[in-house]
């Protein structure tokens, strides 16, 4: 599904109404998030060590030479820190994208397909949302193996069920809209009829809970990875570090502190950008309600 | 429109474009909601349609606008019954039928600037190429029902409801048709805006030579529009006629209790 955030320009009345609260929420969210997006990117063109450098010295706490210190390796944990922000942000990214993708699709053959296929397909998402998360990782793990791919498609998958139930009730709310019959009158096609209007008046309610679970897939990416089942080594995401810290807690506490800020940084960053987004998705309050 | 049956109003000079022919219908194997209805549309007239809620009037429009198939009958489209699954003869039809429905604020897509919901029937159903061809069809279409060129620029939530029929109106002029089915096109507008409304539908039907069939509960705007009118009761045409002859001699009960519930001004 392409997401497509109107311009600033189209956004002129809108601002006028946006409340005070709301903007504060997409400030403090955009920076938190964009802060860890930039350490994120600026991961892949230069990191302080390299993540195999065992040479700093085992457990070190913060210094100059080691901002965050060292694990029990001697690898730099500032180091690990980066590339984790990169891992995490490839986990969102990509979990939100397969839920989105699926769901969506999901949703809308059970809104506009025959009763017979809306009850079947209803039934099935049903069952898909009661599963937990961490049994169909392990199932995808077990069929695929570790890596990071896996937890991303187990996590994106997971979560597309809710996506295909929401995009279902909010797309059926749109199509006994009159403009869907005045569309068809129009001579629109039922593919381009979703597109022209179905589409643009689902994402509105879809664009909060994506980019909840972008949160969402971060943290469960850091539970697979915490009991085994995410990246294995040497990619460090922010789970793994915890796991690893876990033993040497009370030696050496902000190896295991640090991610842990990180993560809540990363979900709180995430979850006040979705508020924020919710107002710059339904500026003028267009939504059906 | 014509006589009673389609049969007739062949005989005469202007030809049907759309007719229901002994049309019955009912939704799934429930009772029948329309039984036997013989109703004919002709350009250049504008025919009523009264009847209290659940008489069938919009089940009626429904199938006039092909939206569904009858259970007996047929939808007839110049002269030749109306097939759902042809869809170049569906072309031609949507075309020259054209509705304009009751509530302005569900009818226009709230998401979809109001340029783009004028120029919709015209880029599906392939009539004005380019881009600019088709911004300058959405102008002259706006400013035929009296609304500003910039209006194509924004969205419904920026019209108040009288604007936005005007806005459904342009819609339904934009593919040239020869008929507008309008259910209850002023009912859910202001008093104040409901005359404006009405004049203009009169003077495109006047201009422009379309065929309207009107649907509505209320008389007194039937009787400034139309010439014909049909009164449906119970999913079977009652009486049909010319609009005076029917308003001041109604031959059926159901039209005279029908007349008798006007609520008149002292």
């Amino acid at each position: 599904m392409t997401v497509t955030v109107p311009t600033a320009a189209e956004q002129k009345p809108a601002a006028r109404r946006t409340r005070g609260r709301t903007s504060i929420n997409l400030v403090v969210g955009g920076v938190l998030f964009g802060v860890i997006v930039a350490v994120a990117v600026l991961s892949l063109f230069a990191l302080p060590y390299e993540p195999s450098d065992t040479t700093g010295g085992r457990l070190q706490p913060p210094s100059g030479e080691h901002w965050a210190g060292t694990d029990r390796l001697g690898r730099d944990l500032f180091t690990q820190l980066m590339i984790g922000a990169r891992l995490a942000m490839l986990t969102g990214l990509g979990s939100v994208a397969i839920a989105a993708v699926v769901g969506v699709v999901v949703g809308l053959v059970a809104a506009t397909a025959g009763r017979w296929i809306d009850d079947a397909l209803s039934s099935l998402l049903d069952i898909a949302i009661a599963f937990p998360t961490l049994l169909l990782a392990m199932l995808v793990v077990a069929w695929r193996g570790a890596s990071l791919d896996s937890a991303i498609l187990a996590i994106g998958l997971a979560g597309s069920a809710v996506i295909a139930r929401l995009t279902r009730v909010t797309a059926s709310r749109v199509l006994a809209q009159e403009f869907v019959k005045a569309s068809r009158t129009s001579g629109t096609g039922t593919l381009r009829l979703i597109r022209l209007h179905v589409l643009p008046n689902v994402w509105p309610t879809l664009i909060v809970p994506l980019a909840l679970q972008f949160g969402g897939a971060v943290v469960a990416e850091a539970s697979l990875s915490y009991v085994g089942l995410g990246s294995p080594p040497p990619n460090a995401s922010w789970g793994r570090m915890l796991q690893e810290a876990q033993s040497t807690v009370l030696v050496a506490p902000s190896a295991a502190i640090l991610p842990g800020l990180l993560l809540v940084a990363t979900i709180i960053g995430v979850n006040l950008l979705a508020d924020g987004l919710r107002d710059v998705a339904d500026p003028a309050g267009r939504s059906i309600r | 429109m014509t006589a009673a049956t389609p049969g007739e109003a062949q005989a005469n000079a202007a030809p049907v474009v759309l007719a229901a022919d002994r049309v019955s219908f009912s939704y799934g194997r429930g009772a029948e909601v329309l039984h036997d209805v013989s109703l004919a549309l002709v350009p250049g007239e504008s025919v009523g349609l009264v009847g209290e809620s659940g008489a069938g009037k919009t089940s009626l429009l429904r199938l006039l606008l092909g939206l569904g198939a009858p259970t007996s009958g047929e939808i007839r489209f110049e002269g030749h019954a109306l097939d759902r699954r042809d869809t170049r003869s569906m072309l031609a039809f949507r075309r020259a039928v054209q509705p304009v429905y009751q509530d302005p604020f569900s009818s226009l897509d709230p998401r979809m600037r109001v340029g783009d919901s004028v120029a919709e029937p015209l880029r599906s159903l392939g009539i004005a190429g380019g881009r600019t061809e088709r911004a300058a069809r959405v102008t002259e279409l706006l400013e035929s029902v009296g609304l500003p060129a910039d209006a194509a620029e924004r969205y419904p939530d920026a019209f108040s409801g009288g604007q936005r029929q005007r806005i459904a109106i342009a819609r339904a002029l934009a593919p040239e048709p020869r008929v507008i089915l309008a259910d209850e096109p002023v009912s859910a507008l202001d008093t104040s805006v409901r005359m404006q409304v009405i004049e203009l539908f009169q003077r495109l039907a006047r201009e422009r030579g379309i065929g309207l069939l009107l649907v509505s509960h209320d008389l007194t705007i039937v009787a400034a529009l139309c010439r014909r009118i049909a009164v449906l009761e119970g999913g079977i045409i009652v009486e049909q006629g010319e609009t005076r002859s029917v308003l001041t001699e109604p031959r059926h009960p159901y039209t005279r209790r029908l007349l008798d519930s006007v609520p008149r001004l002292p």
